[in-house]
């Protein structure tokens, strides 16, 4: 009789493992799709093959920057959830210098705009500390 | 065999992290210099692209995509040149059709009643001021209503002295505290002239004009030079070029850093979902 109940404990604590890791991997997709849609709006905007907002008026340009900027810094978001909950399901942490990596790709998909380059360098510092204080707590 | 092949993997790990670092380092160091784009005094060097004549009367009409070919740039004008200070910061736009340049200047400002903006243009890179002997100005008579004149000026020893045959044109308007300054200039037109300065196309570093961009708010009637308030230099070089959407060098270097940024971005990310799909086979491996 104990036999039995000690089995159906480690089912139980199996069947919960599988379902976390079902959980995390489906996190993981999710996460790189959000990642892959705000990334092809980056290419669109930042890469200027969307140019209808120029010569606009002043509204118009301060959109275009806001598109620019939020799509580099929710792909960065996305992309870190997704490669921190990859890094669990392989049993590793998110090392410094993917972060890095991720920091410098996506800063970079600023550079053709210096007010959006200074915003993305900000937001994406705000994003680092955000996500440091949430391991944290 | 094992061990080797697992410490061999690591060493080439090791050159690829360090390679993706220098190459996202010289990256940085490439962006950064591009992203200098405020020009101040001819250190301000622009070469005019082709593209659809604008009309020349104040505004910008976007759904006929004028100036859409326009290099725009942002010049700060001083009150005094040789001691940087206190500027306004204006929209230079500027563009050529095979015949003629087009110059556009924007600003927001509080305007006064006989505002006027001018270019001032050198006969070749000098900023001599006995150099500069050609003047196009856009002077208002009335803001409320938009009324303005355009004058062609031969500078005679700064001596401001009407054309006797006005070239170009130019136009203005106001709104709020906007304003749209545009003008023509004819390109390689009357070589013979001696009231302005003959513009031609050149393919050399020598070649260009520096134009001196002038604003102020004149008496009535204007008196010029004095009435002048700030003023830049900017150079623009007018290249004949035939293929009207033929990238400059600075555009092509833009494009093939957005390639490699966007391309390694993309490569990357193709890389981590084939990871991800290798890692839910791994996963229903060891489940089963």
């Amino acid at each position: 009789m104990p036999k039995f109940k000690k089995e159906k404990k480690r089912d139980n604590r199996s069947n919960k493992k599988a379902f976390n890791e079902e959980f995390a991997y489906k996190t993981v997709i999710k996460s790189v799709i959000f990642a892959g849609f705000f990334f092809t709006l980056s290419i669109l905007f930042n890469m200027e093959i969307i140019t209808f907002f120029v010569n606009l008026g002043e509204l118009w340009f301060i959109i275009d920057i806001i598109i620019k900027l939020v799509a580099i810094l929710l792909f960065f978001f996305f992309m870190v959830i997704s490669i921190g909950n990859y890094k669990e399901l392989t049993g590793r942490p998110l090392d410094f210098k993917l972060i890095l990596l991720m920091f410098v790709l996506s800063l970079l998909q600023a550079f053709r705009d210096p007010i959006v380059f200074t915003f993305t360098f900000f937001g994406l510092a705000i994003i680092i500390i955000y996500m440091f204080f949430v391991q944290e707590s | 065999m094992h061990k080797i092949s697992v410490s061999g993997f690591r060493t080439v790990k090791r050159i690829a992290i360090k390679l993706i670092i220098l190459m996202f380092i010289t990256s940085l160091t490439v962006s950064s210099y591009l992203l200098v784009i405020n020009g101040s005094g001819a250190d301000l060097e622009i070469k005019p692209l082709y593209g659809q004549a604008p009309v020349i009367d104040g505004e910008i009409d976007t759904s006929e995509n004028e100036w859409n070919k326009a290099i725009k740039e942002h010049l700060n004008l001083y009150p005094n040149e040789s001691a940087p200070e206190n500027p306004l910061l204006v929209d230079l736009w500027v563009m050529q059709n095979g015949s003629n340049l087009y110059i556009s200047i924007q600003f927001s400002f509080l305007h006064n009643s006989f505002e006027f903006v001018g270019l001032l243009i050198s006969s070749n890179q000098s900023e001599n001021p006995e150099d500069f002997t050609d003047a196009k100005i856009v002077r208002f008579s009335n803001i409320s209503t938009n009324e303005y004149t355009y004058k062609d000026y031969y500078l005679n020893n700064s001596i401001y002295e009407e054309d006797t045959n006005s070239n170009g044109s130019g136009a203005g308007k106001i709104e709020g505290e906007d304003v749209i300054y545009e003008f023509v200039l004819p390109v390689e037109y009357n070589e013979s002239d001696p009231e302005d300065v003959f513009l031609e196309y050149g393919t050399d570093e020598e070649s260009g004009h520096i134009f001196k961009i002038i604003m102020g708010d004149s008496t009535d009637p204007p008196s010029y030079p004095e009435d002048i308030r700030i003023s830049n230099n900017v150079l623009i070089k007018i290249t004949y070029n035939p293929l009207p959407t033929e990238l400059t060098q600075e555009e092509l270097l833009i494009l093939i850093f957005s390639i490699i940024i966007f391309g390694t971005s993309g490569m990357l990310y193709v890389f981590y979902i084939y990871r991800i799909v290798k890692l839910k086979e791994r996963i229903e491996r060891i489940r089963t």
